[in-house]
């Protein structure tokens, strides 16, 4: 059974953060159900936004605060699925926004904002999205990727500084 | 943009993304998602959510386990500042305004959680409360440097490394459920009586 959360720390899993981890088995399996749900997701809303896009904005939710092991995981995880190179380097680069005319364009430079400004947001945001042609279900799919990949991340830098 | 008014009065909170029951769904996934929502509160925000069911669902049983641990009420307390400060510092106006008056009710304290609210991570707080404080900030503003160091009040003052989790885990969680709430719908002064 993989847990994402341990593959992470990799070498700085500490007997004393798989002892702290043991005493909450819950918050461990709900913590990979959720994993499971945004990044293994049903057909129907795989269709919404692809596995890879969503490995490239977990990698760039990472990026804005320097979690080089959250982000590197995730960008060996964008490799395994096919995303290429160029985007993997460019969602690693926070001072460079996404530069593609492509559909998803609009999406990536609204990950910037929910990450690292999220109380800027406005309903002109979420308006340009939809008029912009991202559905309901990809915003929201967008937003949970951030949403998870942001606690994630600090849950942890907390069970690894609990493990020094 | 405005600096965020908190406050602990009841808010409620209006969509900006439409609701997943606003658009085309299959009869199955309508009754799925109304027998998911029913009796909770903040409907509207689940309703967003739940254009992607999957991950709302799972979510929401992370959501139910950080908070459903058994433990006395002024841990819980303590909990609940470290949200308030994420929430805080995030600038979340209805994430606070909810747990500050938790805040309120378990360490039976509202000028207390008032005073948070107004003054932020400035405020005049009791050693616990600012070592909480100060330790869910640092997680929330710079988790690549969180340390040992950061641990080390909340040691010294005698809380055990579990209840040191609990506190840590659930201002952790804020960073997603301030960033939902904050980018899909904002709040508003509530309208109907509770």
């Amino acid at each position: 059974m993989t847990d994402v959360i341990d593959s992470i720390l990799a070498g700085r899993r500490t007997d004393r953060i798989a002892e702290l981890r043991s005493e909450k088995p819950l918050l461990a399996t709900q913590m990979q159900d959720y994993y499971d749900s945004i990044f293994s997701p049903a057909a129907d809303s795989a269709a919404e936004v692809s596995i890879g896009d969503r490995f490239l904005i977990a990698i760039r939710t990472a990026s804005h605060t320097g979690s080089t092991a959250v982000s590197d995981w995730y960008a060996a995880a964008a490799k395994e699925s096919g995303v290429s190179a160029e985007e993997i380097a460019w969602a690693r680069d926070v001072g460079t926004p996404w530069h593609g005319q492509d559909r998803r364009a609009p999406m990536m430079r609204h990950v910037d904002l929910i990450t690292s400004r999220p109380v800027d947001s406005s309903k002109d945001d979420i308006d340009a999205l939809l008029t912009a042609g991202l559905s309901p279900a990809g915003i929201v799919i967008a937003s949970q990727v951030v949403a998870y990949v942001s606690y994630q991340l600090r849950l942890i830098a907390a069970l690894r500084a609990m493990g020094e | 943009m405005p600096e965020p008014q908190f406050t602990l009065d009841f808010l409620d909170w209006v969509p900006w993304v439409p609701r997943a029951v606003d658009g085309d769904l299959s009869d199955r996934r309508k009754a799925e998602i109304e027998a998911f929502v029913a009796g909770k509160n903040a409907s509207d925000y689940l309703l967003v959510l739940a254009n992607d069911f999957d991950s709302l669902r799972a979510r929401a049983f992370v959501h139910r386990h950080v908070y459903a641990d058994e433990e006395n009420v002024t841990q819980a307390g303590y909990r609940e500042l470290g949200a308030t400060t994420t929430s805080h510092i995030n600038g979340c106006v209805f994430c606070a305004s909810v747990h500050a008056r938790h805040v309120a009710n378990y360490l039976k304290d509202r000028p207390l959680a008032q005073r948070f609210l107004d003054e932020g991570l400035e405020a005049d707080l009791p050693a616990i409360e600012r070592a909480v404080v100060d330790a869910a900030a640092k997680l929330t503003v710079a988790p690549e440097s969180f340390s040992k160091a950061d641990l080390q009040p909340l040691r010294d003052l005698g809380l055990s490394d579990l209840e040191i989790l609990d506190i840590l885990n659930y201002a952790a969680f804020f960073a997603n459920a301030n960033r939902l709430m904050l980018t899909l719908g904002e709040p508003t002064p509530q309208k109907k009586l509770r």
